[in-house]
């Protein structure tokens, strides 16, 4: 925290070093952040400078009262947000498929642990509002509230998308689980 | 398993996510966050543009000096023939001779003596000169500026992989061997050696533990060049000796402070400033002040002194009484009072070279904001072409040319500077100046002293 704030200052006066170490120790988190968001890697590398652009413009205006990594990581969720909402990805419709599907309230799934590779991929074939409410809820941190705002949708629709979501994920990595057993024997 | 449970081993999935951003990710990024700033120079239009707006008309605007030694001749309001005419002042005839009508004089003596009639001579010298001047100022240009980033390690974006001890990498205290100037000691001998060995065995390649940071002296910001221009009021003020008073009219003895009035004048400097210390330094280098002074004066008596030598006897009101013939066969007259006037309209101007020799003393009062102070002595060269003042022994404008005077001057100037892009600071200052010697005008008769009022816009840039 001590070198982080020395750091951060030097990123206002205009270091141009302070800004590169800042940069290094936080890009490849933050990009990941964008990728989880957006699937695309030119949209996601987009929003990735924008909201790096944002953190370099706005480091005075942090007060060092919370985690410099909170922070920034705020900033780069609300980014790839709003890039997503650019884009118009963020389609809240519900298909009739879905619609029939029955939720239970535990998730049929076994494991010790997420595959994370896995998951990246099946997070992809999600539709996106489906994987954004998700990450920001299971992952983020976010409440309802926070993310009904932020995707200006009611807060029981973010409810039932994080429940779906959740059961369209475990679903498919069970399948996927399956599959690959399958294919070993 | 349970909702919070699929939640929490989701969200551990994703603790230590890492995806490395493309290269050129960063160049776009430092071009955005450093381009230049546009500068908005509209709040500092208005003082500048006041300075230089009163500078130009100052120069540019010819000026007229006039010298007058006529005694003006002005009416009685009273007077038992009844007749008065009035006439005007300054126009009143530049002669008379004793070809002129019978004259008969009476008035007050302080001695009670009757009056011997007598002639007066005047003469009438009217000088008119423009004057016009101008002056030019340039600022230095300007260095690239190096702030401080001793002693930092920068690990780039090739150098880092997906280490658990990115994290150690990033904190300063486990670097012991690299030093900084911003790092607690205590922090460098209490850190613990294990984290130390493990960022050193994870030392990706390139990065050398055994660069020492150069000795850069200059890390405090230790030397600045500061230069600045600006309007000066000059303060003058007469000192006379007593001992001058009996040859001095009366009246223009006592208004003896109208023979010098203030004036005003454009200042500037380039000096350098050397800190030895966060907050303290030396200041030298080199200011021109250009200053003047406007007498006005355009007193009257209508005592006139009476002198044996140069000294004052005694005073005498004089009146004249000019006679005529009218159409009806008697005469007609016209009483005059004579008056002594002490008459100057002078616009003198004065070169003043100093070098200053200064303590000088800095305040940061935000991270854009820094007081200055300095104060000292300054060696001053005093030169004027030409100075006219008023003899006030025989009451005739007095002129010297090519005066000068070497002096020491109390000098000190505060000024406020801020952040200016890369340039350096750029602020507002005032500062005072106390010449310790007085000139001695109209042949030493009495002295001029003089004190200064700086207020300008200043530039500084550390290098």
């Amino acid at each position: 925290m001590f070198a982080e704030k020395q750091i951060i200052e030097g990123c206002i006066s205009g270091d141009r070093q302070s800004q590169q170490i800042l940069y290094n120790k936080f890009a490849g988190k933050m990009m990941a952040i964008c990728r989880r968001y957006i699937k695309d890697t030119d949209y996601a590398e987009d929003a990735f400078q924008e909201a790096f652009v944002k953190v370099f413009h706005n480091l005075k205006k942090f007060a060092f009262q919370s985690s410099f990594e909170t922070w920034i990581t705020r900033i780069f969720i609300n980014e790839s947000i709003n890039k997503l909402r650019s884009l118009k990805r963020l389609v809240l419709h519900v298909s009739i498929d879905e619609q029939t599907w029955q939720i239970p309230e535990k998730i049929d799934l076994n494991i010790d642990k997420f595959d994370k590779e896995l998951v990246m991929m099946l997070i992809d074939k999600m539709p996106e509002n489906y994987s954004v409410v998700l990450m920001m809820y299971a992952v983020d941190g976010y409440s309802h509230k926070e993310i009904s705002e932020k995707l200006n949708m009611p807060e029981s629709t973010s409810r039932s998308t994080l429940t779906r979501a959740r059961n369209m994920l475990g679903q498919m990595y069970k399948k996927a689980i399956v599959n690959h057993e399958s294919r070993r024997i | 398993m349970s909702q919070e449970e699929f939640d929490r081993k989701l969200k551990q999935t994703f603790e230590d996510e890492y995806y490395p951003p493309a290269e050129h990710l960063w160049n776009n990024i430092d071009k955005r966050i450093n381009q230049p700033k546009k500068k908005y120079f509209w709040w500092w239009i208005a003082p500048a543009a006041l300075i230089a707006v009163s500078a130009l008309m100052y120069y540019f605007i010819p000026k007229s000096e006039q010298t007058n030694s006529i005694t003006a001749v002005q009416p009685t309001t009273s007077y038992n023939n009844n007749t008065t005419k009035t006439a005007n002042q300054n126009n009143s005839p530049a002669t008379i001779n004793n070809n002129a009508e019978q004259v008969e004089m009476s008035g007050n003596t302080n001695n009670n003596e009757s009056l011997v009639h007598s002639t007066a001579n005047y003469q009438r010298n009217t000088n008119s000169t423009n004057t016009n001047q101008s002056e030019n100022n340039t600022a230095n240009t300007e260095r690239n500026h190096n702030s401080n980033n001793v002693g930092i390690t920068v690990i780039t974006q090739e150098n880092v992989s997906n280490n658990s001890n990115l994290e150690q990498s990033f904190t300063f205290s486990n670097l012991d061997i690299v030093r900084y100037p911003y790092v607690n000691l205590l922090d460098v001998f209490l850190a613990p050696k294990a984290r130390y060995n493990d960022f050193v065995a994870n030392i990706p390649l390139g990065v050398s533990l055994n660069n020492k940071p150069k000795n850069n002296k200059n890390k405090l910001n230790s030397r600045y060049l500061n230069f600045g221009f600006g309007s000066t009021i000059a303060f003058n003020k007469v000192e006379v000796d007593n001992s001058l008073q009996p040859m001095v009219h009366f009246h223009l003895w006592d208004k003896k402070d109208k023979l010098t009035r203030n004036g005003r004048g454009f200042n500037s400097y380039i000096t350098y400033t050397h800190k030895f210390s966060k907050y303290f330094g030396v200041e030298s280098g080199i200011g021109y002040t250009l200053r003047t002074e406007n007498i006005q004066m355009n007193e009257v008596s209508d005592s006139i002194a009476f002198r044996s030598g140069n000294k004052i006897v005694g005073y005498q009101r004089i009146m004249l009484l000019a006679i005529s013939k009218n159409n009806q066969g008697g005469y007609d007259t016209t009483p005059y009072n004579a008056v002594q006037a002490f008459t100057i309209l002078a616009d003198n101007k004065y070169n003043l070279l100093q070098i200053p020799i200064k303590a000088f003393g800095e305040i940061p009062l935000s991270k854009k904001l820094t007081l200055t102070l300095d104060a000292g002595i300054a060696f001053s060269y005093l030169y004027t072409k030409k100075m006219l003042h008023l003899n006030i022994v025989d009451e005739k404008i007095y002129e010297e040319k090519n005066k000068s005077l070497f002096s020491l001057a109390l000098s000190s100037k505060l000024a406020l500077y801020t952040k200016f892009n890369d340039f350096g600071e750029i602020g507002l200052y005032t500062g005072i100046a106390k010449y310790q010697k007085t000139l001695g005008v109209a042949n030493n008769q009495y002295q001029l002293k003089m004190n200064d009022l700086y207020f300008g816009i200043g530039f500084r840039r550390a290098f």
